[in-house]
């Protein structure tokens, strides 16, 4: 055995009793036995390293989060609360009538989807709550755009500009945070198709992972038979990382 | 009828299809992701002093770590939905979670995650009392952890301070288990030949 191998064993076997050939290794080997009282002291002060607590704030800053997370479901999902104890099943009547309705309503009309604006949101005079949104939207602040994106899930009845604005911040933001809060946000107006259309769209734009996989669930969610394409080509696709794929040929499956 | 009996069996694949590991961690999640939030607080209790440790160690600023596992827990909360029990465990997913706000921290600070310089900000950490060594010894041990490249402080972190398996790190990175077991050495190597330097 090399003095390499028993300091590779060493650091990999943190903790357990000494190998028998390993350990006469050490015994005649000052310079190992050296190394091992080394390893074991640093071993021991890392392990033994005191915990940390932080302050009482970062607790109560929790609570104040959760509450304010329930408040905001309470308001938002009543009525989707009481179809979940119904498990489901009105949902899914629902949804395959809104399905076909909007298909029927799409073929016999003659129009496509609803074309989506790929230009930035602008204030129009009258408009006091599209205006504060598209303004809030314009921070260079992170945080200060999902304190946006809030906002706009506030308003009781949001417009389609405030809509647009949403989905055009879903595409073009450089900040994942405030995309995942956007996308948060329109799922709440999934009803609507052009919500459901920008949805699908963006799934050809993202490239993180994360917002990628939030994406991938709520349309899965809403068995979007538009975004069976686009979920084709993401898990063809070699940039595509592992997960991604997996919860995309999961989404698949369930479509 | 009919379609009341295709969507009990569709239900079912669903399931699983969905199956949830039984894992308490994960069966709080699950009931969250089912509405019932204030379990979240399980969660927290279980994690936010691993977490802000965590933080701490790769920051060494204890308001930054504070507020990162104050966003780190803003964010289970708000993504909650996309956590998948399937695709892995409960710990893998917020230590990931955790892992990447540390890089988006260093983004927004525009800063690369850095070594320390000797005698910064390390010294406060240890404040405090243990069994067997001297304090100094402590703070010695983290200058030296402050001196380490990013990615084998990150490492050393996972493994030693917050006990994670080899396996698990090996996931969090999309690597090999040998793949990590190679880095670990190097990064202990590294971090005796800096402790023991200070002696």
């Amino acid at each position: 055995m090399t003095c390499e191998e028993v300091e590779s064993w060493l650091i990999e076997n943190v903790g357990t009793d000494v190998r028998e050939d390993v350990r006469r290794h050490i015994e005649g080997c000052p310079a190992c036995a050296a190394m091992e009282m080394e390893l074991r002291r640093m071993e021991e002060l890392m392990t033994g390293t005191p915990v940390a607590y932080p302050g009482h704030g970062l607790e109560k800053g929790f609570r104040e989060m959760l509450r304010e997370a329930e408040r905001e479901q309470k308001a938002v999902y009543p009525v989707t609360r009481r179809l979940y104890v119904w498990r489901n099943i009105a949902a899914a009547v629902v949804l395959l009538t809104v399905g076909i309705g909007i298909g029927v309503y799409w073929s016999s009309s003659g129009k496509g989807p609803a074309q989506l604006t790929g230009l930035p949101p602008v204030a129009h005079p009258g408009d006091s709550a599209a205006n504060r949104l598209v303004t809030l939207l314009g921070s260079t602040s992170a945080s200060e755009r999902i304190e946006a994106v809030n906002y706009a899930e506030t308003v009781p009845a949001p417009n389609q500009k405030i809509i647009d604005a949403l989905i055009y911040t879903l595409d073009h933001d450089k900040n994942v945070n405030v995309r995942l809060a956007c996308l948060y946000s329109l799922a709440k107006f999934a009803d609507n198709p052009k919500v459901r259309d920008a949805m699908v769209n963006s799934l050809s734009r993202q490239t993180e992972p994360l917002v990628q996989i939030v994406l991938i669930s709520l349309l899965t969610e809403m068995k979007e038979p538009k975004a069976i394409r686009p979920l084709q080509e993401i898990i063809s696709n070699d940039k595509t990382s592992k997960e991604v794929k997996n919860i995309a040929e999961k989404g698949l499956r369930v479509m | 009828m009919g379609a009341v009996t295709i969507f009990y069996f569709q239900s079912n694949l669903l399931k699983q299809l969905f199956r949830v590991p039984e894992s308490t961690d994960e069966k709080i999640m699950h009931r969250v992701k089912d509405g019932h939030l204030s379990e979240l607080s399980v969660l927290f209790q279980r994690y936010h002093v691993k977490l802000y440790n965590f933080f701490l160690r790769l920051t060494f600023d204890p308001v930054v770590s504070e507020d990162l596992t104050q966003n780190l827990f803003y964010r289970v909360i708000r993504y909650r939905h996309t956590f998948d029990a399937s695709a892995g465990d409960f710990r893998s997913w917020i230590y990931r979670i955790a892992r990447n706000m540390h890089l988006d921290h260093c983004r927004q600070q525009r800063l690369s995650p850095r070594p320390l310089r000797q005698d910064e900000e390390t010294q406060q950490l240890t404040a405090g009392q243990h069994e067997g060594y001297a304090e100094d010894e402590f703070e010695k041990l983290d200058r030296a952890l402050g001196l380490l490249e990013p990615g084998e402080r990150e490492i050393i972190v996972l493994s030693r301070y917050q006990g994670l398996k080899y396996e698990e790190i090996a996931r969090l990175h999309d690597l090999s288990v040998a793949a990590v077991k190679v880095r670990m050495h190097r990064a202990i190597r590294q971090l005796r030949k800096l402790y023991f330097k200070q002696q």
